[in-house]
């Protein structure tokens, strides 16, 4: 939900992206600073031409207006509008550099910003996630795990409050393994056995603290160490039972219905890579 | 940088020393024996309510052993290096069911019953249950329990029985004050157990 209005409400607001919000702050300047249009810095000149030449053509076309006030500095906007733009055409511009100066909370992040991750650890195996980061010290992950006996799916949130060639890093993921047969760890499992662990299927969540080389804008490698809570992992009442009737002289006397319940805390630790690509 | 790598280390340290475990647990096993064991059934007592009576009445006893099996995990606590093992069993409830051959037969006369945990060697009686030789593990009172019909549950004590064990074993005895069923009779004792294993380290 979180994420939905991150992307909807610069959309809603008619704000352009980060990016060209930022690219349209740096032009301005210059273009304020020079009376002269026409004689803006090369840059400024290089942004500006096609939504400068428009306004000081004097036959201008509605459609070249049209075009041009998006892109255009307030400076030009105000300095040229009376006289050739439309009335309705300043908005937009004089929003732009408004909120040029400081951006508001729900910017998202002008860096790299999507990525992909590949980690090793235990308990809960390796895992390869896509990489979202919406601002810039915190990241949001989601994808595939494996731990050898099944596969499932995992997700957490990073928070990496500085970006430095070393930085720290404070990470809690969470997971769901879907299926996987436990009974390998065994040695000549019985038949009850083999049905009592075939189904080893769990939760868990780790919050980890680590320590991330290299750059936030391209590739990290990192290692962590945290703790991981492993829970609703259950095994059949039934198998449960023929385990124990197995075990007794006595006919077959144990019954019941509840699950046999596993779960654990555990040191863990992992390391990995981000890779950012855009 | 150092300062956050001072932090993690005692982060780090803080969670590794914070106690980590592992454990299992059923909520609810259930082991059931036919009382009497014998094949038989409990002579019907034309009589008025009789003292704490033990039921061995004619026909058979209310000593019977539950066989737990050689369960690793169900020992007291063991120490493996720097990991330590305990199991718990409790007894959540015992009931008595009268069985289908029991026609007539009720716990209605019944006052009270205690089941009572036997050391080895010692045999059902109607005297006090003094540790260590007797530990008394479920309770039935009809004014806290209300009047049983052809099922009676007992409240269990939550003792642990494992360390009750003997032998993967437990025997017990089931002890009563009233007025016992007037026909002949049999009953399912059911005991309701809850098992858990937990591993603590370091």
């Amino acid at each position: 939900m979180h994420s939905l209005l991150i992307v909807l409400v610069p959309l809603l607001m008619g704000a352009a992206s980060p990016e060209k919000t930022g690219q349209a702050a740096s032009t301005a300047p210059p273009a304020q600073a020079s009376p002269a249009v026409g004689t803006a810095t090369p840059e400024a000149a290089a942004t500006q031409v096609p939504a400068v030449t428009p306004a000081v053509t004097p036959a201008v076309t509605p459609a070249a207006t049209a075009t041009a006030a998006p892109a255009a500095t307030e400076t030009e906007t105000a300095t040229l509008a009376p006289t050739e733009t439309p009335p309705q055409a300043a908005t937009p511009a004089a929003t732009t550099t408004e909120t040029a100066g400081k951006d508001p909370w729900y910017t998202l992040y002008r860096g790299t910003r999507f990525g992909m991750g590949l980690d090793v650890g235990a308990p809960a195996g390796a895992g390869l996630v896509g990489i979202f980061r919406p601002w810039k010290c915190l990241r949001a992950n989601a994808g595939l795990a494996y731990d050898v006996v099944g596969f499932g799916i995992r997700g957490g949130l990073s928070f990496v409050p500085w970006h430095w060639a070393v930085s720290p890093s404070l990470n809690l993921d969470f997971g769901h393994f879907f299926s996987g047969d436990a009974s390998m760890f065994v040695s000549n499992p019985t038949p009850t056995q083999k049905s009592l662990l075939k189904q080893a299927t769990f939760d868990f969540i780790s919050p980890q603290i680590g320590l991330e080389f290299g750059s936030q804008r391209r590739f990290a490698f990192y290692v962590r160490g945290g703790v991981t809570y492993i829970g609703n992992m259950s095994f059949a009442a039934k198998d449960v039972v023929q385990e124990f009737n197995e075990q007794t002289d006595d006919g077959d006397p144990w019954g019941g219905e509840g699950n046999l319940a596993f779960r654990a805390l555990s040191p863990s630790f992992s390391l990995g890579f981000n890779l950012f690509l855009d | 940088m150092r300062t956050a790598t001072h932090i993690a280390s005692a982060v780090l340290a803080s969670l590794a020393l914070s106690g980590c475990f592992a454990e299992v647990e059923d909520p609810s096993l259930t082991y059931t024996h036919r009382l009497p064991d014998n094949g038989q059934m409990f002579e019907g007592v034309q009589a008025s309510p009789l003292e704490l009576i033990v039921f061995n009445l004619r026909g058979g006893s209310t000593q019977f052993t539950v066989d737990l099996g050689d369960q690793d995990f169900l020992k007291p606590k063991q120490e493996a290096g720097p990991v330590t093992l305990e199991s718990t069993l409790i007894l959540n409830r015992a009931t008595l069911t009268m069985s289908n051959e029991s026609a007539g037969a009720s716990f209605e006369g019944i006052d009270e019953l205690r089941l009572h945990q036997l050391a080895e060697g010692t045999n059902c009686s109607a005297g006090p249950c003094v540790a260590p030789s007797c530990q008394e593990i479920a309770t039935y009172d009809r004014a806290r329990d209300g009047q049983a019909d052809t099922e009676v549950t007992l409240r269990g004590s939550s003792l642990n029985m494992v360390e009750l064990l003997q032998g993967g074993q437990l025997i017990l005895c089931v002890v009563g004050r009233g007025t016992p069923p007037s026909v002949d009779w049999s009953a399912d004792a059911t005991l309701d157990m809850s098992i858990k294993a937990h591993a603590s380290f370091p």
